[in-house]
């Protein structure tokens, strides 16, 4: 069984910044480290050793203000100063579970502390607050032994290089993907032009080089095929650039389906994929957001992958219903290429269960794209999908009903991510 | 040297004795300590200081490891088996569902699991509840985490007839390890398991017995006459220090109650924010009892719907214990109080139990002593202690006291955070209906509310933070994925109200919170100009769509009903709900994508925690010394 802990920072990354924060030499920086530091305090869970550093970064933060008293400034130290030693020598105490526990003075011998901060933390507690100087210098110590006993160890440095390392090599993913489609266009568009059809050995020849290829770059890395299928779609590789909104797309769909469907050998890729030209249809680049070429392009490919006979065997294949998939984010990130993506969905179906499933809340899901314009010509969307859905009159009932309780909507969806997460 | 003396108090486990275990770690130890341990040392640096943890996460205390250590340590852990037997018992029927008991008088069965019961002939207790063949099919659970009650025939002879049920209680076992290897299963497969001894039990976990001593029975015996002598006006506490058996001895009298007053119903009073009977840590709350209680706390959520345990009232400390802020709480209490004595007024007394928390010295003490007050408590039930800085105010304040001895300590498989652990995942995985019910999904795969907090279409007032003043820069890093109360001011019929709403400002991303004046800390809203509602988990937060989701066992109804009034979300100082973030990692273990996602650091809050050698194994700790020492 995988044992996990739980931590107040989300990634590790964050207690990182941290580190490098409190240990700056920009108050600023120590200030935002301290805030940061005591708002974790707040969730639970956090390491002693993390609270320690900023208690004691706090004090010397306090000692820079003119205004303060030297008796606060003293007693700021001591407590920070105490509260370190009493906790580490707590805590190793609570460990060793014996009926006798050993003095505090030994549990720091066995942790490796100095023995003079159990001595000072004696005398703050019990005799007058030491002076400003000796506070000072223990705990500036203290700060040091924390970074050795616990600062220093946290980075992992061999997993954060291989990251960066990482990071480089997806820049070299990005590139060579680049390549290795490009490549590929123009190979596979002469094969075509030939008339021996796409599964002439010429133009087969073309698809399996580049899925071998891609193969060797991506590795089964899922990051690295995540970078590849990026560059499918930032460069808009998968239509022509020159086209008119809702061409069909019957050429890109010759060169590009092979490649793809052997590209999309995991229900995981498939899903990045899917995922990955999704996000780019609902964010139109163009200012008639619903006249955008990429975006119309992508919801017929779209609509291509998830319902075309051309990928049915691949959409068997997988144990990852893309219909559903694409149908939930439809409902779920309403606008205008969702609702048209949706459609075209429900059209091209012959199931009814689904189409009971999805077409009362894909109307629901658009009663609030801007401008109401559900009435979108969806003929053009090609793929035989004639005519629009029956939408208005019911959608705006919907709308007057629910306006109460809009600052409160139940999900339509069970989630899928983890707590925390949004999607 | 007081400090010491504690601390030995806290390592001197129950029983009293050093374990075989013990001693050889100390051995160990010993050899050890010639060294400076590293490992150690950076141990000890991961663990939080804050009176929760002994270990790091909580949940490691029982996750059974395949480690060879984690074994050895079960076995050592279990106390010598009760020496408790029962003649053999004559089962009269036995088939794939059920079972069916004969018992001569003052026979005892004692049976672990969950089961419903059912007299034919004759009457038997369980739990200081007289069963008899017009009480009805009960629902009892009896996992091993607690003493398990037993039944005894009060007249011979008696027909008891178990039944296998199939529970949704049960079904949490997937979602978390704290509910692992509590329930119990005989060789056909039935929820319950009748036990001679208590070491037959197959999953050898300490298992002790409940049984109502004679000293118990006597006092339960003159609290049922004395409501029937008032006819119902009487106020009953139970005080005791921690783990002493208040909450078993304050289920017996509610039992009692139910079982020999005419009426059998009484008012439940949970005071205790720690362990509360009937809800979620955090609160205090009044609840109308109409049936017995055979289960530990996580076993009976209360709810407004429910017939069984109906929730009244409840007012949120936001905190499980009322240290940073007593008179807050003698506040929340007061305003129950007026609601309770508006409920009698002018019908039929009921009987109140009040659940008081174990703090009974210092602070606590002093709190308490106020509250009798509130209370207006005319019953006290003293369990033996030292604690005369309340015991001697409680006795002179009350009409009548009674005096039980302290019951012996039962070893207990869980920690006081895990058993808040359990409750919390109870209440959040009940559903509201006239019957418990609980869905086995991970809370992460239950559809959340989204609550918008944008300008122009608010579903929330504001973020209310008690305790500690919140940095705004940092409250949406605190509030995601933690827990928080929802309460409400009527706005509709109070005009006053409106004025009473403090200043509202907002965060760089957009979250609105009531700023803490610059004093550092908030007062927090008078209880009785709030309501509230439910405890929420804030699942994720949305800035884009400006939405935050919740999840809470609410209703839709009263999730409607929250629309007419002012929204506020409570932050304060519940525990982090560590469970929420493992559900659906525990509930799947066999696929390792969820594990795969941890180590790869994509899951917020997660990591894996490498596999500790002997060393960290060894330095392990079970018994947290300082958990709960000062709370309930």
């Amino acid at each position: 069984m995988a044992k996990y802990t739980i931590t107040p920072w989300r990634h590790h990354s964050n207690l990182l910044i941290v580190r490098s924060q409190l240990y700056s030499p920009d108050p600023t920086l120590r200030q935002a480290a301290v805030s940061r530091t005591m708002a974790w305090k707040l969730r639970g869970n956090l390491p002693h050793a993390v609270e320690s550093t900023a208690l004691l970064v706090d004090a010397f933060l306090h000692h820079a203000l003119p205004s303060n008293s030297p008796f606060s400034i003293r007693a700021v130290y001591s407590a920070a100063f105490t509260r370190f030693v009493t906790g580490f020598c707590d805590i190793g105490r609570n460990r060793e579970r014996a009926l006798e526990p050993s003095s505090m003075l030994e549990i720091a011998r066995q942790i490796g502390m100095p023995a003079e901060f159990v001595a000072l933390r004696h005398e703050a507690t019990h005799e007058d607050l030491p002076s400003v100087q000796r506070l000072v210098a223990a705990c500036e110590q203290a700060l040091e032994w924390l970074w050795d006993v616990y600062w220093s160890k946290i980075d992992e440095g061999a997993v954060v290089m291989a990251k960066q390392a990482e990071a480089e090599d997806f820049g070299r993913v990005t590139v060579e993907a680049r390549r290795i489609f490009r490549d590929f266009r123009g190979a596979r568009r002469a094969a075509l032009k030939k008339k021996n059809g796409p599964q002439s050995q010429e133009a087969r020849a073309v698809v399996m080089e580049a899925t071998a290829n891609l193969e060797s770059l991506c590795s089964d890395r899922a990051e690295a095929t995540q970078a590849a299928i990026a560059v499918l779609v930032a460069d808009e590789l998968l239509y022509p650039s020159e086209r008119e909104l809702a061409a069909p797309l019957g050429g890109a769909f010759m060169i590009w389906d092979d490649l793809l469907i052997d590209m999309t050998d995991s229900p995981s890729t498939l899903r990045t994929m899917t995922k990955t030209i999704f996000a780019r249809m609902i964010t139109p680049v163009s200012a008639h957001k619903t006249s955008d070429i990429g975006s119309d392009a992508l919801c017929i490919w779209l609509a291509h992958i998830a319902s075309s006979e051309t990928w049915q065997a691949m959409r068997g294949a997988v144990s990852f219903d893309v219909r559903t998939d694409l149908m939930r984010e439809c409902c779920v990130q309403p606008g205008h290429w969702s609702y048209l993506l949706g459609t075209a969905l429900l059209k091209s179906s012959r199931d009814d269960m689904f189409i009971e499933a999805w077409s009362d809340l894909l109307r629901a899901s658009a009663v609030n794209i801007d401008g109401a314009d559900t009435n979108i010509e969806t003929d053009d969307v090609s793929n035989g999908i004639s005519s629009l859905m029956e939408t208005d009159a019911e959608a705006g009932s919907f709308a007057e009903a629910s306006d109460l309780a809009t600052s409160w909507q139940r999900a339509l969806f069970a989630p899928q991510a983890a707590i925390g997460v949004v999607r | 040297m007081a400090q010491k003396r504690k601390a030995k108090d806290a390592f001197g486990a129950p029983e009293g004795v050093l374990s075989a275990f013990a001693a050889a770690r100390l051995k160990r130890a010993d050899q050890e300590a010639a060294g400076v341990s590293p490992a150690l040392a950076e141990e000890v640096a991961t663990t939080p200081y804050d009176g929760h943890h002994s270990s790091p996460g909580a949940s490691t205390r029982v996750s059974r490891g395949g480690s060879p250590n984690d074994a050895v340590e079960e076995n050592v852990r279990l106390p010598p088996p009760i020496s408790y037997r029962t003649n053999h018992l004559n089962v009269v029927d036995d088939d794939a569902e059920s079972m069916t008991l004969l018992l001569g008088i003052n026979e005892i069965a004692c049976i672990a699991g969950e089961y419903d019961v059912t007299i034919l002939d004759g009457a038997a207790t369980i739990y200081g509840f007289l069963l008899r063949p017009e009480s009805g099919v009960q629902r009892v659970y009896a996992p091993s985490t607690h003493a398990l009650p037993v039944i005894t025939a009060r007249r011979g002879p008696t027909k008891v007839c178990l039944r296998s049920v199939k529970s949704s209680l049960r079904t949490l076992e997937r979602l978390s390890p704290v509910f692992r290897n509590i329930w119990t299963a005989d060789e056909k497969e039935r929820s319950f398991k009748l036990l001679q001894t208590s070491s037959e039990n197959s999953s050898q976990r300490p298992l002790s017995i409940l049984d109502t001593d004679d000293a118990s029975q006597g006092i339960l015996t003159q609290i049922a006459g004395r409501v029937n002598e008032r006819d119902g006006d009487l106020r009953v506490i139970t005080l005791g220090p921690k783990s002493s058996g208040k909450s078993t001895f304050n289920r017996q009298i509610c039992n009692a109650i139910a079982a020999r007053t005419p009426k059998k119903r009484c008012l439940y009073l949970d005071l205790d924010p720690g362990q509360p009977e009937f809800g979620p840590p955090g609160q205090v709350s009044l609840v109308e009892v109409r049936a017995p209680i055979l289960g530990h706390a996580f076993t009976h959520p209360a709810s407004k719907k429910s017939k069984s345990y109906r929730l009244l009232v409840t007012n949120t400390l936001a905190s499980t214990s009322f240290k940073d802020d007593p008179e807050h709480y003698i506040a929340c209490v007061r305003d129950i109080m007026v609601g309770y004595r508006a409920r009698v007024q002018g019908k039929d007394a009921q009987p109140l139990i009040v659940n008081a928390s174990g703090w009974v010295t210092g602070l606590g003490a002093t709190v308490m002593i106020d509250l009798l007050d509130v209370l207006g408590i005319t019953d006290t039930v003293l369990i033996d202690g030292d604690y005369p800085l309340l015991a001697g105010p409680a006795r002179e304040k009350s009409e009548v006291f009674y005096k039980l001895p302290r019951p012996p300590a039962r070893p207990s498989s869980r920690t006081p955070a895990e058993l808040r652990t359990m409750q919390m995942m109870s209440y959040f995985h009940s559903q509201a209906s006239s019957v418990p019910r609980w869905t086995a999904k991970p809370i992460s795969s239950l559809k959340p509310w989204l609550v918008s907090y944008s300008a122009t279409n608010p579903g929330i007032h504001a973020i209310v933070s008690y305790g500690q003043a919140v940095p705004p820069e940092h409250l949406s890093e605190i509030l995601d994925g933690s827990i928080v109360a929802i309460i409400s001011i009527d706005i509709s019929t109070d005009t006053t109200a409106q004025e009473l709403l403090p200043m509202v400002l907002r965060t760089p991303n957009g979250l609105p919170y009531i700023p803490a004046p610059p004093s550092g800390y908030l007062v927090p809203l008078d209880p009785g100009q709030t309501t509230t509602h439910s405890l929420a988990l804030v699942r994720a937060i949305d800035p884009e769509m400006q939405t935050l989701h919740l999840i809470t066992p609410l209703s839709e109804s009263e999730i409607a009903g929250l629309m007419e009034r002012r929204v506020m979300l409570v932050r304060g100082n519940f525990d982090s709900p560590d469970w929420a973030y493992l559900e659906d990692l525990y509930s799947d273990e066999t696929k390792d994508a969820g594990k795969k996602e941890v180590a790869e650091g994509k899951r917020p809050w997660v990591r894996l925690r490498e596999e500790v050698g002997v060393e960290g194994g060894v330095w392990r700790v079970r018994h947290p010394p300082m958990a709960g020492q000062i709370s309930g």
